[in-house]
């Protein structure tokens, strides 16, 4: 009895004491969201980063070999290129949850963000935040004059500064839009 | 001699008079005559008083066809130019950089090829250039990729896509560079680069030493002896649609590795970098988050696999180009081996070093001085970084676009020069990083004790012998297709040329295996074609370059290590695809047959104590698939990629 209890205490230090690993993050208090309007009209996206509207440019890409779609928001400041994007999507109109798996998945989007500064060097890393129900959903795609109309939420958190000083991003990243645009045909 | 091959005529060897093989009577006969100085002209006059002795019946003068040169210099003055020409024309000439602009025509190289060869006259520098073939691929829509060099360390790069003209040429020894740009459809201008533009730096050149920085490269040489990095290039779906072929850039990456290095002072015995092997990452598909792909890259089994069978120290990913403004990315500078993986926009990797550059990062070169022209990512840990070459020159590889200026095969160096300027200085000096750190990363994995053989699911896969015995006629060849990619029945086209451009004659055959004949009246060099075309037209094609080799003595086993080679690549496989039961011609005796399947895993072995003229495999209970067929003996290693139906 007497070491079960010790053992317990042990197990409970131990839980208590564990450092948190490294790709792990904290949530924040709470997410600043915004309400997204209900239509926005064609060729204009509006991309808001922790309720603030920010500069994101659509860059939607067709993949017939692959016959996916990859939905990319791209950011350039100086020499930081910042990314999200919503990955492996077919071609058609529906509504996607989201994962991290390294692969297509059906009825969800892969969801990441990266950093980039001096073209090629790794920023901030960070991960999806799977407790915030993000999502992605296409409203209309015109595949014939392939324009596409939708919105989306995600949210993702910093794993790693990879060493690296302020590169201008906050620890906590939530993403909302919406959309109503081209995309094109690689 | 000349051939004639269904009713076509080769072009001869540089001075050779060429000539319809089957009589010299006939008007049908072409006469194609090279010649470039007086002991050709000589030569020319000779063969005509000979063939005059011979009889010969000779063409009107007007049939005589010289060799084109590449380039063809038109008089600016009496050109017309448009407004978008003239704005193009004044945006070149406003680079510091242009020191002369030549309008010119570019000769398609069917025009200009003798054989293996393409000279051609260059402004500014007297007499003319030769190149010999390095890597040759072309397409049967006319696109093709010329790379050739010559031993005064010249390099030349010509491609055609579409009825784009894209190249450089760069003469080190002379110190001449020069570019093809082209100002509208159509027309092209040749620029030559100032060389004295070049001299001393300014504004992006050398940055303020930080805090009594030092060299601190320390001369780590690892411990395996070896300073040969592998490179294993795997490529995407999306980057074959892009247009670039990955079988034509991955060696062009090769080729540019080790000339740059050797260009910035380094010899062999430094470092040099060798292709381990290509292939397609099958179910990689892009997400368009570079920073995710590379992370998925690393941590994909196929690719770790794929690098441990190809034994390769680096591995580069060839993708579509989903990420620009961001065009590559190494997962680490100065990577571990767990690390040794960078990604590539083939577009970029195949005009504009990215591969290169990626490379660098991974063996720990920098980019340049935190000072010099990046706001972001102040980079002042070491004296390991790129260099602009001059005022607003050249940049070296791992220079960023930041300041202006083409990137040239350069890494920064301060006791080398590139065009009268260091390339480098006692802070920038990325030749000394490559230096130090090579044997470690050839280190990471060991050389592989036999050669390695490609094995990945490409499109379409010729088989047959890489050489053939000069005064052998004819060769059999065979193309294999991946299913996973075309849906049959297909059809097969092929064809045979003795320069890999122009022209490609049908040897008449129309299913999976061909035999070519006419080999004896061949060039030293030629190449074999087959294309396959699927039911949705789906198409692709493999190219061999075939060499023609001496072989030793007068037959048999006395014929030397040379025919030895040639002999068992004379084994031929056949049906293949096959349903139940393959045959394998002149096994030898002590031979070993392997079957394995695309990881390397051998599914059956067996050995055999007798010569054998023909040996049936039944294998009837393997699985449809791909395969690989594995003869081995003491004296070489076949591999042949079979197809069960």
């Amino acid at each position: 009895m007497k070491t079960s209890i010790y053992l317990t205490a042990l197990c409970l230090i131990f839980l208590c004491c564990k450092k948190e690993p490294s790709d792990q993050c904290s949530k924040p208090a709470q997410w600043t969201e915004i309400e997204l309007p209900d239509s926005i009209e064609f060729d204009r996206t509006i991309v808001y980063l922790n309720g603030k509207e920010v500069n994101y440019a659509p860059i939607f890409t067709y993949y017939p070999v692959y016959n996916l779609i990859n939905y990319r928001f791209s950011q350039q400041v100086g020499d930081i290129v910042n990314d999200f994007g919503f990955s492996w999507l077919p071609l058609e109109e529906g509504e996607y949850t989201l994962h991290t798996d390294t692969k297509p998945q059906v009825d969800k989007a892969g969801s990441s963000f990266g950093q980039t500064f001096d073209e090629d060097i790794n920023g901030y890393s960070y991960k999806l935040e799977e407790s915030v129900n993000g999502f992605f959903n296409v409203e209309h795609l015109d595949s014939i004059n392939q324009t596409v109309r939708g919105r989306f939420k995600v949210a993702f958190c910093r794993t790693s500064t990879n060493g690296n000083g302020d590169l201008g991003l906050p620890e906590h990243l939530l993403f909302q839009g919406v959309f109503n645009t081209k995309y094109s045909k690689e | 001699m000349a051939l004639t091959l269904r009713g076509l005529t080769w072009p001869a060897k540089r001075g050779h008079v060429a000539h319809a093989h089957d009589g010299c009577n006939q008007k049908t006969n072409t006469l194609t005559i090279k010649f470039f100085d007086m002991k050709h002209t000589f030569q020319f006059i000779s063969v005509i008083l000979a063939a005059c002795f011979l009889n010969f019946t000779f063409l009107p003068v007007s049939v005589l066809k010289a060799q084109a040169m590449l380039f063809e210099m038109l008089n600016s003055s009496s050109l017309t130019l448009t407004s978008d020409e003239t704005a193009k024309l004044a945006q070149i000439q406003s680079n510091t950089l242009t020191e002369t602009i030549w309008h010119v025509n570019v000769n398609p190289l069917s025009n200009t090829l003798d054989a293996s060869n393409l000279t051609t006259t260059l402004p500014g520098v007297s007499g003319s250039q030769t190149f010999t073939a390095d890597y040759v691929f072309s397409r049967p829509n006319g696109d093709y990729y010329w790379s050739g060099a010559n031993l005064s360390g010249g390099q030349i790069r010509i491609g055609k896509t579409g009825s784009d003209y894209f190249g450089n040429i760069s003469i080190p020894s002379l110190d001449v560079y020069y570019g093809i740009q082209k100002i509208s459809e159509g027309r092209y201008v040749l620029v030559k680069y100032h060389e004295n533009i070049l001299n001393g730096a300014a504004d992006c050149g050398t940055p303020p030493m930080a805090n009594g920085e030092e060299d601190t490269v320390v001369e780590d040489r690892g411990s395996c002896g070896g300073n040969v990095i592998r490179v294993l290039f795997l490529f995407t779906s999306g980057a074959v649609m892009t247009g670039f072929d990955p079988y034509v850039v991955a060696p062009a990456v090769i080729n540019e590795l080790n000339a740059s290095t050797v260009a910035s002072g380094l010899s062999n015995g430094d470092i040099s970098f060798a292709l381990a092997n290509i292939g397609q990452l099958n179910g990689f598909v892009e997400s368009g988050v570079i920073a995710t792909d590379l992370t998925n890259l690393v941590g994909n089994a196929s690719a770790q696999s794929s690098r441990e069978y190809s034994k390769a120290d680096i591995v580069v990913l060839l993708t579509a180009n989903s990420y620009f403004p961001v065009v590559g990315r190494a997962q680490e500078i100065s990577a571990s081996n767990d690390n040794a993986y960078c990604i590539a926009a083939i577009p970029f990797a195949a005009t504009a070093f990215t591969a290169t550059h990626e490379i660098g990062h991974l063996i720990g070169a920098r980019h340049q001085w935190c000072a010099a022209c990046a706001a972001v990512g102040c980079d002042d840990n070491t004296n390991h970084h790129g260099f602009p070459i001059g005022a607003t020159g050249f940049r070296t590889i791992m220079m960023q676009q930041v300041c202006a200026g083409g990137r040239v095969g350069r890494w920064s160096n301060p006791d080398n020069m590139f065009m009268g300027a260091a390339t480098g200085d006692n802070d920038n000096n990325n030749a000394s990083i490559l230096r130090s750190r090579a044997d470690n990363v050839a280190c990471f994995l060991p050389e592989p004790s036999l050669p390695i053989y490609p094995y990945f699911d490409n499109w379409v896969y010729l088989s047959g012998p890489y050489w053939v015995c000069d005064g052998d006629d004819s060769q059999i060849y065979s193309v294999s297709f991946s299913p996973l990619w075309f849906t049959p029945p297909v059809a097969y086209s092929w064809g045979v040329s003795g320069n890999g451009i122009s022209p490609w004659i049908d040897p008449g055959c129309n299913t999976s295996q061909c035999t070519i004949t006419g080999i004896d009246n061949l060039p030293d060099v030629f190449y074999v074609r087959a294309t396959v075309t699927d039911v949705n037209r789906r198409s692709g094609t493999d190219v061999f370059k075939i060499k023609k080799v001496q072989c030793l003595g007068g037959g048999g086993d006395d014929r030397g290590i040379v025919t030895s080679i040639l002999a068992h690549s004379k084994n031929t496989v056949y049906p293949n695809p096959f349903a139940d039961r393959i045959t394998i011609k002149q096994v030898e005796k002590g031979s070993w047959l392997s079957l394995t399947d695309l990881s390397g895993r051998v599914i059956s072995r067996q050995h055999q104590s007798a010569d054998i003229p023909e040996f049936l495999w039944d294998l009837e209970g393997l699985g449809t698939g791909l395969y690989f067929l594995v003869i081995e003996n003491n004296n070489s290693v076949q591999r042949f990629k079979i197809c069960k139906q």
